[in-house]
């Protein structure tokens, strides 16, 4: 019976443990305002080293630090306003979703989406 | 509405109904499997799967044996569940490697669906709170015409006949695809509408929701928080849209239920002609549940 075949052996770090974390922004992140309100996010690029040595030696005047740039939308704004380096994920979701009327799940859907994506830019780290 | 039944809500879902405590958060998690938390502590998890034939508790045991290799202890059944258990011989295990949880399988005797239900320790609930929980599953019955639909904030009442075809539970979106007679319904629970309907109104929503009410052949009328869209293509174009291995034919209609800041849409698609009838019977039981928060 599928009902009762056991899941997979993979060790991951659990939902409860993950929800607990606190998402930091991380200091060479730069936070500019666009006109409409929208938060704009600047953010070094993380490159592999073999790229940015053959980048180096075609910039060898230049040293300026490559960066990024990520506009948010007012909802992603919301978000990250709340990140302040105290609160842990589960309180930012529990916020959100008091302020945007979206249930508890669909908050966590939504939020937990966006911080992995700053995440994988660099631009947070869980703590 | 009696205060208990405020302090609680009933969950429908894919021919499975329960009663849980309002304040805890339900998670679809596959067609058979219910989670139900709260403060995002799992509190029980519950899966099912249809069974043709009667299964003692030993047969229970064997299939378990014959299924997985992780060890498991056999417990004693819970006090609040002892006369459930011994009525439909169910049994109570522990996974050794798992010690927050607790496992309790039964077969429902009615319809002869076999139950898994797996209960966390949870510091805001006790066992009874859980107990209760179990005894109110129950199953649509082969007699039941029609099946709940009944999880977030919103419900519906559908035909036994509409088959689910797919789910999807996105942030502000939830999706759910019946199939009847080879016409597909998508049911569709917009929130919050306000920011669901910043800078278009319910058509330009219900036109994002199905590509094909873009389509300048479409008409559409609106009310009062309202909306609706149909496609009835001349002969030409629907032999365009086959080709296409497209559905000739749609049909859709939106509400906002400005009450509780929602928008509800049903779209129907199919090779045949859409009645309106067929939407508005859905729209008939569909309706936004407010939530205790």
């Amino acid at each position: 019976m599928k009902l009762f075949q056991g899941s997979s052996k993979k060790v991951q770090v659990s939902r409860t443990e993950a929800l607990a974390c606190t998402p930091l922004v991380t200091p060479s992140v730069k936070v500019l305002t666009s006109n409409n309100g929208d938060l704009m996010i600047e953010y070094p690029l993380t490159v592999k080293p073999m790229l940015q040595a053959i980048f180096n030696r075609f910039n060898k005047g230049n040293q300026e630090e490559l960066k990024r740039k990520l506009q948010l939308d007012g909802q992603g704004s919301r978000v990250w306003e709340l990140i302040d380096g105290k609160k842990s994920v589960q309180e930012i979701i529990q916020l959100f979703a008091k302020s945007s009327g979206l249930t508890l799940r669909e908050a966590e859907i939504s939020i937990t989406a966006f911080l992995r994506e700053l995440g994988k830019r660099g631009i947070i780290v869980l703590r | 509405m009696t205060a208990a039944e405020a302090e609680t809500r009933e969950l429908g879902w894919n021919g499975i109904k329960l009663v849980i405590p309002a304040r805890c958060e339900d998670i679809v998690s596959g067609d058979s499997h219910l989670v139900v938390e709260y403060n995002f502590q799992p509190l029980i998890e519950v899966r099912w799967e249809s069974t043709t034939k009667k299964r003692s508790s030993d047969a229970l045991i064997k299939e378990i044996k014959k299924s997985t290799t992780a060890p498991f202890t056999l417990l004693a059944p819970l006090k609040q569940l002892a006369s459930q258990a011994r009525e439909n011989e169910g049994i109570f295990l522990k996974w050794d490697e798992q010690n927050s949880s607790q496992v309790y399988i039964y077969q429902c005797r009615a319809t002869l669906q076999v139950v898994f239900c797996q209960y966390y320790k949870h510091p805001d609930f006790s066992l009874t709170d859980i107990a209760e929980i179990i005894t109110s599953i129950s199953f649509a019955g082969d007699t039941d015409e029609h099946l709940i639909w009944a999880v977030q904030d919103f419900r519906v009442k559908l035909p036994r006949t509409m088959r689910l075809e797919s789910s999807h539970f996105t942030a502000g979106l939830t999706q759910l695809v019946f199939v009847e007679n080879k016409t597909l319904f998508r049911l569709c629970r917009l929130a919050p509408a306000t920011d669901k309907l910043r800078g278009t109104d319910l058509l330009g929503v219900l036109t994002t929701l199905h590509d094909e009410f873009s389509h300048p052949l479409c008409s559409s009328s609106t009310g009062e928080n309202n909306a609706n869209c149909w496609l009835t293509p001349p002969l030409t174009k629907q032999i365009l849209l086959r080709l296409k291995r497209k559905k000739s034919f749609c049909r859709g209609r939106i509400i906002h239920d400005e009450l509780h800041n929602r928008l509800l849409a049903v779209t129907a698609e199919s090779n045949h002609p859409v009645t309106e009838e067929s939407i508005q019977a859905i729209f008939e039981s569909y309706e936004i549940i407010p939530r205790q928060q």
